[in-house]
């Protein structure tokens, strides 16, 4: 009569959300005590009180299946996606037969279920990697980068502003425009990582045509006392490491306020390829943030503050003067310029910093409906610190200085019926200058959005369905010879999604997921007008460009049984008006001699793509893990592929997994191939696109858990064989071999 | 109770950094012309070349006052004569803002990191560098040597080479390229 749950053991960090509820009979509305209320395939369970009371903690984020039974009751399993604390009642019918009850409750998740999306949990085993290499595991994400420092992610073959970065409820805002911008932030407060893969405008507004990134610190500590974690992490390439501290805590006489800081630091050296160093790649970044938030029954109010600061080195060999010097590097087998080791990040480099102010309040406006307002200033600085011969020592070749202020508001209302109705309006402002050399103009733009999202169950679907109006103007502030002048860029679009999610038999679910999304184009886009020294191209920015549409339909089947893990996540993304840079000729003559010219222009565009995993329990301490991308993107004007576009690739992982009392042992030896990139247009690029490679990993890790709290020690080994290879998606390319072997080791304790 | 006092310790931190650190400023405005804009170019390049045996002054100009983009650069031809020496001084400047900027001097002042190479179409010319940094050529002195009569083009590139100078062109990043078309009569 009482359901079995099986125990597996479940290892995950920072697990701490909890639901709570009452067991109500539904004829009578009695308290039911000794109900069992568990969760299906885990060892989390537990009983209701004499008033029919129950909690349940420490829960990791996840759908889980809550089954609550009593006796003489029918049995009720209800699916919930966890992302948050919630309260769910059960109405169980007292009868003496037993019904066979199915139904399905979904509430309380943050995030659209319905989308195709991958979450990285544990982050901190990532830990001293940038956001880009961090996501690059995750099938259908890639990494666009330029060497080893600056990475930027890709979904689905889109990146920089087709793409959307909500770090800690707040929009990203920096210079993401350009393919050698990283994003301005650092992925160490985050807890959890998530991702949508695919358009995903509705709830988080314009230029998420690609798809957004989470960034998800976890929540403030519950638990009084005080808690924290420390990460250490050293790696033989490039001779460095970075440190992350976490210090948390809750006190019983102010039990309202909850706080944590965070510090983290960054160091090192220049990389190297198997037989070279890749003169002036080190890295040096340093972090901090802190967050407290002070609860009074309903209402709550937080606060976050964080600054992020780096300067990147950009390999010297690759900092070229003109199309002649672009030409002599192509030629050269080895980097033009190959220096002694060193820590020092010389000319050209990068520096960037990030500053973020959120203010965040949430207010429970009813049993089922809560209402929250949240504030943001940010502040981001680039500076561009060219070698040109004449530059000022202390100065950099160019800046950029973008403040933004967003201003949003959400109402979430639970229980309307079956439905639950999330409403918003947003507001953002936003300026950028700059100085020195001219790439862009300074700008003012204003954006504003209202948006509502329906969700609902019925049977064992969830549907829902989203819409979107925002409208965005641009103040361009132009130099011509005709004078100053000012330029006004208005959109109004919508944005539009409907989403279905399906339990299927016992193990299965299967999503889809249609909906538009938009972006403006960017001021580059419209207004670059100069020589982009890194890539020896004259840019034209082309002023009559319109909003870019992306129209998209997206599915993922799921299977998961005992043995067998499946996921299979086909799409399809059409692009009208996407924003191509274009060869135009003639090329554009300068005192530095003779430059490709490129200008923007919209063309339409289709991708396609399917990602793939499975994974294969062979025993229960061994797995294997399979996964596999693909992906065509087509340029429907020209009838011949896009550039710059992510490869086939597979990669194969062993696991070994053995827990011992408070030990948990991992090892796991992986293989990724990455194919040849045969689908670029003819002539689009100068030099062919580098051969495919297999490279070998490895990865290990000892946990041990304690009264103390967690201790780890994890050791990772990229590209074991040291081998030469040169990947497509790296900028690099032209100069340079990738980094070759490296052991990485981390050593992190959390309490 | 320690837990306590480090609590109100870490709150009363946490409170003084918050006063502490103001907000970061753009103190710049994308309306107002007038902040810094500068930019440092080279847009005119220029020969002055004398005949050795017969003292004949020649000037040839490479010239694109605007900049990268805009109205096209201004080339003048070199007409030299067969069989014949000329010694050739080369100065760069800048001429996009309201006064002329002399870039030779800058070069002159940082000769270690600097060189100018020259590259004739064809044989009928050849150059050679006449100055030094003390261990390599810089190349704003040089001697023309022509041979028999003949049409060609001669591309003159100063390299930046800071740490990395070799004596050839081929380290560094390119500051000029221009392209001069030469007659030999």
């Amino acid at each position: 009569m009482f359901l079995v749950c099986f125990a597996t053991i479940e290892l995950h960090a920072q697990c701490d959300i909890s639901i709570t509820g009452r067991i109500v009979d539904e004829h009578d509305g009695s308290a039911l005590s000794f109900a069992s209320i568990c969760i299906e395939s885990s060892n989390k369970g537990t009983m209701s009180d004499d008033s029919g009371n129950y909690t349940l903690e420490g829960l990791c984020p996840d759908t889980i299946v809550l089954v609550c039974a009593h006796l003489g009751c029918e049995t009720i399993r209800d699916t919930l996606v966890l992302t948050e604390d919630l309260v769910h009642d059960f109405n169980p019918e007292h009868h003496t037969e037993m019904l066979e009850g199915i139904s399905v409750v979904e509430k309380g998740s943050k995030v659209s279920g319905m989308q195709t999306m991958s979450t990285l949990e544990n982050p901190e085993l990532h830990s001293g990697e940038s956001l880009g290499e961090m996501l690059e595991d995750v099938p259908g994400l890639n990494s666009l980068s330029t060497g080893g420092a600056i990475t930027k992610p890709m979904i689905h073959g889109l990146h920089s502003n087709r793409l959307l970065i909500w770090n800690n409820g707040v929009r990203q805002e920096g210079q993401q425009w350009g393919n050698e911008h990283a994003p301005e932030l650092d992925p160490a407060i985050a807890d959890e990582i998530q991702v949508i893969k695919g358009p995903a405008g509705v709830q988080y507004g314009p230029d998420a045509v690609g798809g957004v990134i989470l960034i998800m610190p976890n929540s403030l500590p519950d638990k009084f006392g005080l808690g924290g974690s420390m990460i250490i992490n050293g790696q033989l390439n490039g001779l460095g490491g970075s440190s992350s501290l976490i210090l948390e805590g809750r006190s019983k006489k102010w039990s309202a306020l909850r706080w944590r800081v965070q510090g983290s630091g960054k160091k090192i050296g220049d990389l190297n390829s198997p037989d070279y160093v890749l003169s002036n790649t080190g890295a040096e970044e340093l972090n901090f943030s802190y967050a407290m938030s002070l609860t009074k029954e309903k209402a709550a109010l937080n606060v976050f503050y964080s600054q992020f600061n780096t300067n990147l080195g950009i390999l010297g060999a690759s900092h070229i003067g003109n199309f002649t010097d672009l030409e002599r590097a192509f030629n050269s087998s080895v980097p033009l310029e190959i220096q002694q080791f060193s820590y020092e990040v010389r000319r050209p480099y990068q520096h960037v910093e990030h500053e973020l102010v959120k203010v965040n309040g949430t207010l429970e406006t009813s049993e089922n409906g809560k209402l929250e307002l949240t504030y943001a200033r940010q502040y981001n600085l680039r500076e561009e610190f060219d070698r040109h011969r004449l530059s000022n020592p202390e100065r950099p070749g160019l800046q950029f200085e973008i403040v933004t202020h967003s201003l949003d508001a959400t109402h979430t209302q639970r229980n309307l019926g079956k439905h639950r109705l999330k409403t918003g309006i947003s507001g953002l402002y936003q300026v950028n200058t700059f100085e020195g050399r001219f790439f862009i103009p300074g700008f003012r733009k204003w954006t504003g959005g209202l948006f509502a999202i329906d969700r609902w169950t019925s049977g064992s679907s969830i549907f829902e369905a989203g819409g979107r109006l925002d409208y965005v103007l641009q103040e361009v502030y132009l130099s011509e010879q005709s004078g100053f002048n000012k330029y006004d860029h208005r959109y109004l679009q919508p944005s539009l999604s409907l989403g279905l999610s399906k339990l299927i038999g016992e193990n299965g679910k299967w999503k889809l997921n249609a909906g538009t999304c938009w972006r403006p184009p960017n001021v580059n886009e419209l207004y670059s007008n100069g020589l982009h020294h890194g890539a020896a191209t004259y840019e034209i920015g082309n002023r009559h460009l319109q909003a870019e549409v992306s129209y998209s339909l997206s599915s993922g089947f799921y299977y998961q049984s005992e043995s067998w893990k499946l996921q299979v996540e086909p799409y399809v993304n059409y692009m009208r008006d996407f924003i191509n840079l274009i060869p135009s000729f003639p090329a554009t003559l300068t005192i530095r001699g003779a430059f490709p010219t490129f200008e923007f222009q919209q063309i339409d565009a289709l991708l396609c793509g399917l990602d793939i995993q499975a994974e294969k329990s062979i025993v229960d301490w061994l797995k294997l893990k399979w996964s596999a991308s693909i992906l065509r993107a087509r340029d429907l004007d020209a009838k011949d592929w896009l550039v710059q576009m992510p490869t086939d690739r597979s990669s194969l992982a062993l696991s070994y997994e053995q827990i011992k009392g408070r030990y948990t042992l991992k090892l796991s030896p992986q293989l990724a191939w990455v194919n040849k990139q045969w689908r670029v247009p003819p002539a689009s690029d100068y030099v062919a696109p580098p051969d495919g490679f297999f490279l070998v990993g490895f990865q290990s890790g000892v946990k041990r858990e304690g009264k103390s709290g967690v201790t780890f020690l994890n050791i990772e080994i990229n590209n074991l064989l040291n081998e030469r290879y040169r990947s497509y998606l790296n900028r690099y390319r032209y100069f340079a071999d990738e980094v070759g072997f490296n052991l990485k080791v981390r050593v992190g304790h959390r309490f | 109770m320690k837990i306590q006092t480090l609590n109100i310790f870490l709150l009363a931190l946490i409170a003084s950094s918050l006063s502490l650190s103001s907000c970061k400023k753009d103190d710049d405005d994308p309306d107002d012309h007038d902040h810094d804009h500068e930019e440092e170019l080279i847009t005119t390049v220029e020969l002055h070349m004398d005949n050795t045996a017969t003292g004949d002054h020649l000037t040839a100009t490479w010239s694109d006052p605007d900049g990268p983009g805009g109205e096209d650069a201004t080339i003048e031809a070199i007409t030299l004569d067969t069989n014949s020496t000329y010694e050739v001084s080369i100065e760069f400047s800048d001429e996009s803002g309201d006064e002329v900027h002399d870039v030779t001097h800058e070069i002159e002042d940082e000769a270690a990191e600097h060189i100018i190479c020259f590259d004739p179409s064809s044989g009928e010319l050849s150059v050679s560098r006449t100055d030094s940094d003390g261990t390599h050529g810089i190349g704003l002195e040089s001697e023309w040597t022509t041979t028999a009569a003949g049409s060609l083009n001669i591309t003159i590139s100063l390299k930046h080479q800071p740490d990395v100078k070799d004596g050839t062109c081929d380290p560094g990043e390119t500051d000029v390229e221009v392209e001069f078309p030469v007659v030999i009569q």
